[in-house]
């Protein structure tokens, strides 16, 4: 995956529209949060001030058509290595809704990842093969222990408050951006699968090397 | 030691202003919580009656009918036959399943949006614990902009039974029961984001000869003022906040305070205090324009109050520590000497009922003043009608300090005004001076705050701060 841009999320100083817009949806009546795409392009963002986590995606972008919304987006925030992203998709069109991968210029990767039972009673994070359907009508539910997108290799560190722009990629090729608020967060340390190599360590981007999974 | 009059024999039960319960919240606003979304999802959450139906928009928050088998019952959850209220469904989101709650004490949410904080004139609830902390070195504007954005969130939605982001206890924010979460700063964090906004009255009060303060309840960069009905989830509004604080701050110091049970006492009672005495009845009454203007700065007066920002106010909290072993030495008539009141009904010596007006020229048969010249009362009282505050006093008791120790007791005092100068700091100098109550009590710990406005859905608590 090429990533063009991956100045300090640090810097992250999103736009008053685009923050605001997000934050309006987080609170919106009871808790959902809608991105309501409707006709609505992604490439019609407004930039952030500086680009950063928060940049918009340089891709271009087609949206799928009818209403997909995702719902509370949140990443666990992390010093270094990995971190999660979760959330709830919902698929409100009259279509399958197959997210197929992820891409955010806070990562070096992003990947899409299922909890497996490894036979000992112990779960496991993996990569999804062939990514997710979400039938019309339904919800994808990305939580800490279960599905999840994965960022792999932050290009920074994730600091609690900041907004990470994650871009969902569907397998007919539109894409639809989110944006995840990190929290501090002590949970979703689920080990990695041995078979993925140098990042088989604890999901933990912050946790693993000093021994607790707090600041 | 002189005493008063006989009660009259009449005196009854303490008169109620208002015997309908005065809250702010009304169940229609849990109603309206899953309908401002656009119903946009089938998760929508909220309080849904039943279970299966209606999912995809917030229901009713009791049973459409036949509450006997659409309620929790049904589906094993406790029965409702012993319980206040009617049971019902929540369901607070985030992973958190379906939650039996009860309204209207359990489901009562007090709206958190609007111009002004909640949690300052909203009637006080059960439970409150304020929540001082420290910003660290590296806070810098732009990372208090992000804390404030983050605890904005997860108070938005705690305050309305739903889960934060990231909750890992869901299911313990089913039950808001009127939860509000306030926020106040101090000089530190002002100075921080804008010192060009620092108000002339945010600082430590001065020093009184009565004070022993300990810094341990003193100051502070940050206030959370989280007060609720219901213990258990004030508790989880209080570990979640403070989650997202830690990145930001660290913790300075935690009071915790309590008054009678919703319901105990009909609504619109004067709280009563540790010492048994009613407390707060010279309080300006809601909804007056004397509330606003001493709270809030609204309208016309001698007086030039001004709020700092447009919505905003001002807390100071006292922690007053109430030795109860030496109050206990004096009898009923003394101790009602010393307020000016009476204990049973809170009604000034001089007459029948609670706010009836004192008459501080009345002499007794001996020739002295019925009110004592150093009652509370007598020097609490000022001819400057604004020269008073909003009092949300909560009790606190910690238990035992020691073997022989019965109760380390007192009183939270958190007073709003307008402005701590003109209006906190005369009547706190008359006290300090003289106030026959002084010999009881001590405070011990000292906060000013600056309480900013509200903020609309999309802005966050502050954001006046920030904006240039």
């Amino acid at each position: 995956m090429n990533i063009q841009n991956t100045q300090s999320p640090q810097n992250t100083q999103p736009t008053r529209t685009a923050l605001s817009r997000r934050l309006r949806a987080l609170s919106a009546g009871a808790g959902v949060t809608a991105l309501l795409l409707t006709g609505c392009s992604a490439a019609s963002d407004p930039a952030p001030a500086d680009g950063g986590a928060t940049g918009t995606s340089s891709a271009s972008t087609t949206v799928p058509s009818g209403q997909i919304s995702v719902t509370d987006p949140w990443a666990k925030a992390a010093d270094e290595h990995m971190t999660g992203v979760f959330g709830v998709i919902a698929n409100d069109s009259d279509r399958q809704l197959h997210l197929v991968g992820a891409q955010s210029e806070a990562a070096q990767r992003a990947e899409l990842h299922e909890t497996a039972d490894d036979g000992t009673g112990s779960t496991l994070m993996q990569e999804k093969e062939g990514g997710f359907m979400i039938e019309p009508g339904q919800s994808l539910e990305l939580v800490p222990g279960g599905d999840h997108i994965m960022l792999m290799q932050l290009t920074e560190p994730i600091e609690p408050g900041q907004q990470v722009l994650v871009t969902l990629e569907f397998a007919d090729g539109t894409t639809l951006p989110l944006e995840a608020v990190a929290k501090e967060y002590a949970g979703a340390n689920e080990v990695y699968e041995a078979d993925d190599t140098d990042e088989s360590e604890a999901e933990s981007g912050d946790g693993d090397e000093d021994g607790h999974g707090d600041h | 030691m002189a005493t008063t009059d006989p009660h009259p024999e009449s005196t009854g039960p303490a008169p109620v202003q208002d015997p309908e319960p005065r809250t702010t919240s009304r169940r229609a606003f849990v109603l309206g919580t899953g309908l401002l979304g656009g119903g946009m999802i089938g998760t929508a959450l909220g309080y849904v009656a039943g279970h299966g139906s209606g999912s995809t928009t917030a229901g009713a928050s009791v049973p459409a009918s036949g509450q006997a088998t659409s309620g929790p019952s049904e589906a094993g959850a406790p029965a409702a036959g012993a319980d206040v209220g009617n049971p019902t469904w929540a369901e607070p989101g985030g992973e958190a399943g379906r939650v039996a709650v009860s309204s209207p004490v359990g489901t009562d949410t007090v709206p958190f949006y609007g111009p002004r904080q909640a949690g300052v004139d909203t009637p006080a609830q059960t439970h409150a614990v304020f929540l001082a902390l420290d910003l660290k070195p590296d806070a810098d504007r732009e990372r208090i902009q992000r804390m404030l954005r983050l605890l904005t969130d997860d108070a938005a939605r705690l305050t309305q039974g739903r889960a934060t982001l990231a909750d890992t206890e869901p299911e313990l924010a089913a039950a808001p029961a009127r939860l509000t979460v306030t926020f106040g700063f101090g000089p530190e964090l002002v100075r921080r984001v804008d010192p060009a906004r620092m108000p002339d009255w945010l600082r430590p009060l001065p020093a009184f000869g009565i004070d022993r303060l300990q810094d341990e309840y003193s100051h502070g960069d940050l206030l959370l003022q989280l007060c609720g009905d219901d213990p258990v989830s004030l508790a989880h509004a209080r570990r979640m906040l403070l989650k997202d604080t830690r990145a930001f701050t660290t913790l300075r110091w935690v009071q915790t305070g309590f008054r009678s049970a919703r319901g105990s006492h009909p609504g619109g009672t004067t709280m009563r205090n540790l010492f048994g005495q009613v407390d707060g009845t010279s309080n300006p009454s809601p909804d007056t324009a004397h509330l606003e203007r001493v709270v809030w700065g609204q309208g016309e007066g001698p007086l030039p109050l001004t709020p700092w920002l447009e919505g905003g106010t001002s807390l100071v909290l006292r922690r007053i520590a109430m030795q109860l072993d030496t109050w206990d030495e004096l009898d009923r008539p003394a101790k009602e000497q010393v307020i000016g009141r009476r204990l049973d009904t809170g009604a000034p010596l001089t007459g029948r009922e609670e706010h009836d007006e004192p008459d501080l020229g009345a002499m007794n048969e001996r020739g002295f003043p019925v009110i004592s010249d150093i009652s509370h009362l007598r020097r609490s009282r000022t001819d400057i009608p604004e020269q008073s505050m909003l009092r949300r006093a909560y009790n606190y008791d910690d238990g035992p300090s020691g073997a022989d120790s019965v109760s380390d007791s007192g009183l939270l005092f958190a007073a709003y005004q307008c402005d701590v100068d003109q209006q906190y700091l005369p009547v706190q100098r008359r006290l300090a001076e003289s106030d026959h109550l002084n010999l009881w009590t001590v405070p011990v710990g000292s906060a000013v705050f600056a309480i900013p406005p509200g903020c609309q859905e999309g802005g966050y608590v502050g954001e006046g701060l920030f904006s240039t």
